[in-house]
């Protein structure tokens, strides 16, 4: 017993506090699918048309998309990356460049989301290569952290110096408003059209959701639970945790990819502003509130975030100030994150509607 | 030729000694406590800051580094007591409690100063031109040189000869060991912290003139001195004390092609450096 315990204790990670957390595998009832979608779907689709903060909705929507395919990385298989903006903004740069530069076309979208995705892979390959298990786990994230800061320089100077006549320099990507996206000789995306645009963005984001919900919840997610929770283990099951963490960084470029362009078509416009890490830490500020150990706290953090910085910009200049005192608080005080409370809300009232 | 050779030689030695030292400050928290420390950027820049008001009240130049040196300390200590020490062991929420520090207190410096540009301390005596055989060099570069090599030195005789550098050199080795002989170890990280944002405080002051002055002077430093850091290592003195000067003087000569190109150059090496050697010049040594 005694030796059992020791061998244990060799074998546990130091770093790895307990989280705090519902059981792994928790399987929704299909009724709470059906709900949780249409109420999604209503959200993505409906709501823009019927209200006046159509741009604040379509941002949340966005955001929704980039933090829930952030957070796999991020939450999921606990890798802090600060290079998610830098995907982002070249898909979306790409995207755009080739549409105003070479053809406009719908075609320029996948192109751009396969760049901004061979991106991920190349950053996620340097900075995972020598993070290996025998390396101390701080060092592990100082790694990531470095090499995506790295990243988000290097991008800056491409974009800003050889490609400033294409990325509009500082000025960022203007005038994409005016090039309608050709489908068909037919068909064509008018990116002033906002109802065409609207449409876009919230099937696509639905969609990529939907994927991504059925991935985090298929044994592939617990996977990447287990590689955060404790990777030596998981090393000792037969996986190999180097390949395991590159696809799952590489996924989460390809939809934070996606999200760039989901922006670029939802305001015609980009700037280099994306590719520093002070961008992508919005996005670790939102799982954090949201909670990073579930699938829609990203979401429910989003939503929260948005509206707090839409309404406190108004009021003050000192935003970043504010989301200091925000975030060291939740981390100190609300370490599950707001989603889990969310999440458990319906089921907390419908218990006290039983009771009254 | 050789003029142009010596001035960016000089330069780039001047910023590399003081991103030494602050790199020391980031190195031996991540050592002790294995928290990657953002919030150093910050502070480096509060005591800037602080020197500069010091100086406009008083005009002398050595009481602005003492107080800029103080306050960056004491706002240390604070932060290491408020809100790092919950989160010592957790590299994650480190990481993000330190970035939250350093978000809010460059928006308070913001807030406080103004977001433009400040016209640094510039005492007159250490502003000459001297000349080393017939290359004019500017004197309060030798100077930043100097007293950098000094906190340096005095840093180095702190950690290797003194009682609380045995502790400190211990505890870094093995936490529980220290305190099991009874000498509570997070007095020991609490004066190591205290004592390298004093450090960082001080390259503050010193360093303005040649830095700029202005809010986010202490981010753009923070991103070279991780280079440094991980270059030399994380954890170890020596490494840092090795790597600064190098990578001051690449990006003193890169910035003569191109500004922009100086970073992306140090980052490249550092990409180069951890690829060979992982674990930086001198890992997991003091």
């Amino acid at each position: 017993m005694a030796g059992e315990t020791a061998g244990a204790a060799q074998l546990r990670e130091v770093e790895t506090p307990p989280v705090a957390e519902g059981p792994l595998f928790r399987r929704p009832s299909r009724i709470r699918y059906i709900v949780g979608y249409a109420i999604l779907a209503c959200l993505f689709l409906v709501l823009p048309f019927h209200t006046a903060y159509d741009t604040l909705v379509e941002d949340i929507i966005v955001w929704s998309l980039f933090a829930i395919g952030f957070n796999l990385a991020f939450g999921f298989t606990g890798m802090v990356s600060l290079g998610h903006g830098v995907f982002f903004g070249v898909a979306a740069f790409t995207t755009g460049i080739l549409a105003m530069f070479w053809t406009p076309s719908v075609i320029t979208i996948p192109i751009g989301v396969a760049v901004g995705t061979l991106t991920a892979f190349c950053v996620g390959y340097l900075s995972l290569k020598r993070a290996r298990v025998d390396v101390h786990k701080a060092l592990r994230i100082a790694y990531l952290v470095l090499i995506s800061i790295a990243a988000s320089y290097i991008t800056m100077y491409i974009f800003l110096n050889p490609l400033a006549k294409y990325s509009g320099g500082d000025m960022g990507l203007l005038g994409l408003v005016d090039y309608p996206l050709r489908l068909t000789s037919h068909l064509q995306l008018d990116l002033k059209a906002h109802n065409q645009t609207y449409i876009v963005v919230g099937v696509v984001a639905l969609l990529a959701i939907a994927l991504l919900q059925r991935i985090a919840n298929s044994p592939a997610g617990l996977v990447m639970r287990s590689i955060r929770e404790n990777e030596i283990r998981v090393g000792f099951l037969g996986y190999n945790t180097f390949r395991f963490k590159l696809l799952v960084y590489t996924l989460s470029g390809f939809v934070a990819s996606l999200a760039g362009c989901l922006y670029l078509l939802r305001s015609g416009f980009i700037s280099v502003d994306c590719f520093e890490f002070s961008f992508t830490s919005e996005l670790v500020v939102i799982c954090l509130l949201g909670g990073r150990n579930t699938f829609f706290g990203p979401m429910v953090g989003t939503i929260i975030f948005m509206i707090l910085k839409d309404v406190i910009s108004a009021y003050t200049n000192s935003w970043a100030l504010v989301l200091a005192i925000v975030l060291i608080l939740s981390v100190f005080y609300l370490p599950a994150g707001l989603g889990p409370t969310f999440a458990s809300l319906p089921a907390r009232l419908l218990k006290a509607c039983k009771k009254a | 030729m050789g003029l142009l050779i010596v001035t960016q030689l000089i330069s780039g030695l001047t910023s590399g000694v003081l991103l030494s030292l602050i790199a020391i400050g980031i190195a031996l928290t991540f050592g002790l406590l294995k928290v990657v420390n953002l919030s150093h950027a910050p502070i480096f820049t509060l005591g800037a800051y602080i020197g500069l008001a010091t100086y406009r009240l008083c005009g002398n130049f050595w009481i602005a580094i003492l107080l800029g040196a103080l306050i960056a300390g004491l706002v240390g200590v604070i932060f290491e007591r408020l809100c790092i020490s919950k989160v010592y062991d957790d590299p994650v929420l480190g990481f993000l409690v330190t970035f939250a520090l350093m978000m809010g207190l460059t928006q308070a410096i913001r807030m406080v100063w103004g977001p433009g540009n400040q016209l640094a301390p510039q005492p007159a005596y250490l502003m000459k031109v001297v000349y080393l055989g017939a290359i004019p060099v500017s004197s309060y570069r030798l100077f930043a040189i100097l007293a950098g090599l000094v906190i340096m030195g005095g840093m180095w005789l702190f950690i290797a000869k003194t009682n609380v550098g045995l502790i400190v050199r211990a505890t870094l080795d093995n936490k529980d060991m220290v305190n099991a002989f009874g000498i509570r170890s997070a007095s020991v990280l609490t004066i190591v912290f205290g004592l390298g944002s004093a450090i960082a405080g001080a390259c503050g002051v010193i360093g303005s003139p040649i830095f700029g002055l202005f809010p986010d002077v202490g981010g753009q430093m923070l991103v070279l001195c991780f280079v440094v850091v991980v270059m030399g290592g994380l954890g170890s003195i020596r490494g840092a004390m090795l790597a600064g000067p190098i990578i001051g003087i690449v990006t003193s000569f890169t910035a003569l092609i191109s500004a922009g190109l100086s970073n992306v150059v140090v980052f490249v090496l550092m990409a180069i450096i951890l690829l060979v050697k992982p674990m930086g010049f001198f890992g997991d040594k003091l």
